[in-house]
């Protein structure tokens, strides 16, 4: 990794078309985590985002010779995997509505710990208590809503790149996320209450 | 979950990435392991959308060559057999008494110059055309008159477009999608119908 970790991406980029293994192997290592984060996003399971993300790593790798550098790589690929994933989602709703599976993610599995050394257990209980009825709250959310607001708050896109890929103005995904935070906090109070009567 | 950061670090972490676990391997496991990296596939695929292409290239320019067709074979078509009447001097005149009554093709003998001909779709062996000489006269000015936007007046006939028989293609299925068991019929649309008037 030691020849891939100080040369920039085109020049990554021209090696993995050339059909160097160990630089697409880098760009993967360099994206993964915007790549990921997209496909969660849209899928709220961790098993289906992983496997949709690498999806994406497979189908960008075979049309690099396509890639004309219009945008960034990441870019490219994170469109990649939020329309993969968008498909799966379809695809997983159908299931849904037939009743063979519950809704993925739905009751917090699969969400990831963030690494936090020292907490207590009943931190880390109390923690994972929040995040689940967080993570069934915000599945209670309508798509419009709840997409922009998971790519906002991964902190991993601007404004500008979420508003490409919902395919809607800047302006609307503010409002989206403005909302959808609205919303979100109604609900936890509503929660909140009923918890504490 | 009072204020913003907390909300935002506890929606963060519904995305949280996570660590690698072997996902870079997975990735180049399945790109080598990806039937389109190899080159004989490549080449199938390749072939397959060639003949596809070469097939629906034959389908456009066979039907377009059909449309297109002007001329004495056209002429001779056995679907749209057509009368040529001569235009009568007067009002008054009688009309040709071969025209109403030629239920047949147009004579091979090409017609005079002078002669402004009418044409006329024959609707059935049993109906024949009631027209008045005023009629005829302004039928054939319109018939024969230059068409609005800069339509071309062109014979056509039948076309019978034979797609892609299932003995063609073999037990390849995105080949046998495109065959049909009936030949394609297309009926010609007579220029009467599409200029109001004549």
């Amino acid at each position: 990794m030691s020849s891939t970790a100080q040369v920039t991406e085109d020049e990554l980029t021209e090696r993995a078309r050339a059909g160097d293994a160990a630089a697409f192997g880098a760009l993967v290592d360099r994206h993964r985590a915007a790549v990921i984060r997209a496909a969660l996003a849209a899928l709220g399971n961790r098993e289906d985002a992983e496997d949709v993300a690498q999806e994406a790593f497979v189908r960008c790798h075979r049309a690099l010779h396509t890639f004309r550098g219009a945008s960034s790589l990441r870019t490219w690929l994170v469109a990649a995997a939020w329309r993969l994933a968008l498909t799966r989602r379809r695809s997983l709703g159908r299931w849904v509505k037939r009743g063979v599976i519950g809704w993925a993610g739905t009751d917090g599995d699969g969400i990831e710990e963030p690494a936090d050394p020292g907490p207590s257990p009943e931190q880390v209980a109390s923690a994972r208590e929040i995040r689940r009825r967080l993570a069934g709250l915000v599945r209670s959310l309508p798509a419009r809503l709840r997409d922009p607001l998971l790519l906002s708050a991964s902190g991993e896109y601007t404004t500008r790149e979420i508003a490409e890929l919902l395919g809607a103005p800047e302006g609307t995904v503010k409002w989206r996320v403005s909302e959808a935070r609205r919303v979100l906090r109604e609900k936890l109070e509503r929660v909140g209450r009923s918890r504490t009567t | 979950m009072n204020d913003d950061s907390t909300l935002d670090a506890a929606l963060a972490s519904l995305t949280h990435a996570g660590e690698d676990r072997g996902f870079r391997a997975e990735v180049l496991r399945r790109i080598a392991n990806s039937p389109h990296a190899r080159p004989a596939f490549a080449g199938a695929v390749a072939g397959r959308r060639l003949a596809f292409a070469a097939i629906v290239a034959m389908l456009l320019a066979g039907s377009w060559l059909a449309w297109r067709a002007v001329g004495p074979t056209v002429q001779k078509s056995p679907v749209n057999a057509e009368v040529s009447v001569p235009e009568p001097t007067s009002a008054r005149a009688e009309p040709h008494p071969q025209a109403p009554t030629s239920t047949g093709s147009r004579p091979d003998t090409a017609p005079s110059p002078s002669a402004k001909g009418r044409r006329m779709r024959r609707a059935s062996s049993t109906q024949k055309p009631t027209e008045t000489p005023a009629a005829v006269e302004v039928a054939s000015a319109s018939a024969d008159g230059p068409l609005p936007f800069g339509i071309e007046r062109v014979r056509i006939e039948a076309v019978a477009i034979e797609l892609v028989s299932v003995a063609q293609v073999g037990d390849d299925p995105a080949l046998a999608a495109l065959a049909s068991p009936q030949p394609v019929v297309v009926e010609p649309v007579h220029i009467d119908e599409l200029v109001p008037g004549t």
